[in-house]
């Protein structure tokens, strides 16, 4: 067990080193954050918002409020910390890819739902955009790795052979 | 899925914006003691640093005032202390959770002290290069710093003290975890 703790924190140390590589943040992460634009601006769109979204942006025509979304919102942060976790607990490869593919999805879904939100925020209150933004919204990704995780610990332990 | 981890989840849910509403509206406090104490300690630690500090919404601002140079570096505490409501929530939303309150309040200490370390690192680093360099912007060891920090401090610590603090108990809604050595 303390071998695996010990890889956790150096696969989270690795996880900050790449997170600041600027290479790394234009080229994956880059396209990462325009199809979460476009996935937020499809489901708005499907709710009768007339949002226009070009690259990372989603901008509102009537106001001209825009909001970006860049590299450190983009959840790959909590997506890195799932992966990392899923990865060193001792679990069958085949549990272990379809949590990580749940995983990415639960994270992704999530964060849609933030942007989403921070969009119509931002046209109403920059104090409250600021706060859902910097604070609300951290906290909540988190908790949902949190019980994505705790789930997957659950469903997996039926899904692998025993010793 | 298993009861008491439905009703945890649910319990989650309820304690988290309470959790997160009585920290900000404790903002002020977070932001003006961190100032104070880490003015003590570049007062005590760098005594021929010129400088001023103010404190705007909820950054706290250093200027500066060398001959030639008028330069700015902001920090921002709460970005810092962010994760006590996520641990406070969780330990919340535990059953029996107060009688819990003595490692809940230890737990938050320890990432209120943990925060306000951050914080001074990622100042003092900034200082430094402004200092240095003439630029008031971050290089990539302030950057560095403050996101292993803030990755640290805000979102693995306060999941992995509760995690710590309660592993048999969510071992139990899980069903028991994996020993080490299972052929997987």
């Amino acid at each position: 067990m303390r071998y695996r703790l010990i890889v956790f924190v150096f696969l989270l140390i690795l996880g900050s080193a790449l997170g600041s590589w600027i290479s790394l943040q234009e080229k994956v992460l880059g396209p990462l954050c325009e199809f979460q634009a476009a996935a937020s601006a499809v489901v708005m769109h499907g709710f009768g918002s007339s949002v226009i979204q070009s690259g990372n942006q989603l901008r509102d025509p009537d106001s001209q409020k825009a909001i970006v979304i860049l590299w450190a919102c983009s959840g790959a942060d909590a997506t890195f910390i799932l992966f990392a976790a899923i990865a060193v607990y001792p679990s069958c490869w085949r549990a272990k890819l379809k949590g990580l593919m749940g995983g990415f999805m639960a994270v992704q879904v999530m964060n849609v739902l933030r942007i989403i939100s921070l969009y119509y925020l931002n046209s109403q209150s920059e104090a409250l955009f600021r706060f859902a933004h910097l604070y609300l919204w951290q906290g909540l990704l988190m908790l949902d790795v949190l019980v994505f995780m705790l789930l997957w610990l659950r469903w997996e332990r039926g899904q692998c052979p025993n010793p | 899925m298993s009861q008491p981890l439905s009703r945890w989840i649910l319990r989650l849910l309820f304690f988290f914006p309470l959790c997160i509403g009585i920290w900000w509206g404790l903002w002020e406090i977070q932001v003006e003691g961190f100032h104070a104490l880490f003015s003590l300690w570049l007062r005590a630690g760098e005594p021929s640093m010129a400088w001023v500090s103010e404190v705007q919404g909820n950054e706290i601002f250093y200027h500066l005032t060398e001959p030639g140079k008028a330069l700015t570096v902001a920090v921002d505490p709460l970005s810092l202390t962010r994760g006590i409501p996520i641990y406070l929530a969780l330990m919340g939303a535990t059953p029996n959770a107060r009688a819990l309150w003595q490692s809940t309040l230890w737990g938050v200490l320890l990432l209120l002290g943990l925060a306000f370390l951050g914080f001074s690192l990622e100042a003092a680093l900034r200082l430094n290069e402004a200092v240095q360099t003439g630029h008031g912007t971050p290089f990539l060891s302030a950057a560095f710093v403050q996101i292993a920090t803030k990755f640290l401090v805000t979102r693995i610590l306060p999941i992995g003290l509760w995690l710590w603090q309660q592993w048999d108990l969510v071992a139990q809604w899980i069903g028991g975890l994996r020993r080490e050595g299972s052929s997987i």
